[in-house]
């Protein structure tokens, strides 16, 4: 008897818990959106001369293959050879930006580099970048005219020189035709240590995106 | 304890760090224009050598000798040239010195383009009031030819005014 007892008690503990089992299985469902994806945008910007004849080639030349681009047969057109610098000097060319990116960017550093210095003594180098005068401009003759750099080429060649917060272009996403003005000036000063040398300058443009960063 | 603390105070100058480098990781890009080349010019100017229509080792009171040198831009600027001349020696002393004139150019400064080459006349005069002091005495002229690019230069040998 008193084992059956036993057993009565151990049902009715197991229907219990199957009981009490079945109040805590409730139905349940997740849902997912797993199409959200995120796209970083990029700042992509690239530059060529504005010279009127469209090629990617250098600003400044002296002669018609100095201005040729790899080597190819492209010719700039005749009234942009500068010729040979004498002092007193000055000319300008004009270089054409494209933010290319999907940001828009802001040009915030300039720099510059003599990529043939191991050609030019010590003193020519040195003569020639104090002598030769950049001026960097965006919307030159304006209300907006903004001063990108104004000084000697030397002051560019030692890393990217920050433009002045105020003259800071922003260029917007997809721009195409943004022109900077380049104008360089040998100092009429300019000694007898740099005749016949010929230095070779890459200018270079720096951008940062401009959304959270003004 | 106090090493904890320590370490605690590493962590968080790291974090902070963190979240100062991720603040000025911005997208940037540059772009280059290159090989803009900037060729100087040269100025060089070269003299030929002193000739003379007669025989200049014998001369007498009264003679006046005309000579010529050539001037030649070997550089690739233009330039304005200017020639002055100086004589030395026991001819261009005393009483009744030679003397030098420079006929052509007239100019106080003249323009030779790059490549090209002028020709300079002169006339050296022995007076015919010189005595017997002069026999067989000797003398030397020499030109200078001083030479400034045209480019940007519309005042040549102009005087340099201290600063």
């Amino acid at each position: 008897m008193r084992k059956k007892l036993t057993v009565i008690g151990a049902l009715v503990a197991i229907f219990a818990l199957m009981i009490g089992g079945a109040t805590f299985a409730l139905f349940t469902d997740t849902a997912t959106n797993s199409n959200s994806e995120l796209t970083a945008g990029n700042v992509d910007i690239a530059c060529s001369r504005n010279n009127g004849d469209g090629h990617p080639g250098p600003m400044f030349y002296s002669t018609a293959e100095q201005g040729e681009v790899g080597g190819a047969d492209i010719n700039p057109t005749g009234e942009n050879i500068i010729g040979l610098w004498a002092p007193g000097d000055s000319h300008s060319r004009y270089l054409n930006l494209q933010n290319t990116g999907s940001l828009a960017a802001k040009i915030s550093k300039v720099t510059a580099n003599i990529t043939n210095s191991t050609a030019l003594s010590a003193t020519e180098y040195d003569e020639f970048s104090q002598m030769m005068n950049v001026q960097i401009l965006y919307k030159w003759d304006t209300a907006q005219e903004k001063v990108l750099y104004d000084g000697p080429l030397a002051g560019l060649l030692n890393g990217w020189v920050d433009i002045p917060a105020a003259d800071i272009p922003v260029f917007a996403s997809g721009c195409l035709s943004e022109v900077l003005k380049f104008t360089c000036s040998l100092d009429i000063e300019a000694g007898n240590d740099i005749q016949g040398i010929s230095p070779v300058v890459d200018f270079s443009i720096y951008a940062e995106q401009y959304k959270n960063n003004n | 304890m106090k090493r904890k603390i320590t370490v605690s105070f590493i962590v968080m100058a790291l974090v902070c760090a963190l979240v100062g480098g991720a603040t000025f990781a911005l997208f940037t890009d540059s772009a280059t224009n290159s090989n803009n080349t900037f060729s100087a010019g040269t100025l060089d100017v070269n003299v030929g050598a002193q000739t003379y229509e007669v025989d200049v080792t014998n001369l007498a009171p009264g003679d006046v000798v005309d000579g010529s040198f050539a001037v030649t831009n070997d550089g690739s600027l233009d330039l304005w040239y200017k020639v002055s001349a100086a004589g030395t020696g026991a001819l261009f002393e005393d009483a009744t010195p030679c003397t030098i004139a420079i006929t052509n150019p007239i100019g106080v400064y003249n323009a030779l383009a790059s490549g090209a080459n002028a020709t300079v006349n002169y006339k050296i005069s022995f007076p015919l009031a010189a005595n017997n002091d002069y026999q067989e005495a000797t003398g030397t002229v020499t030109f200078t030819v001083n030479a400034e690019q045209v480019a940007n230069n519309p005042t040549p040998f102009a005087p340099v005014t201290a600063e």
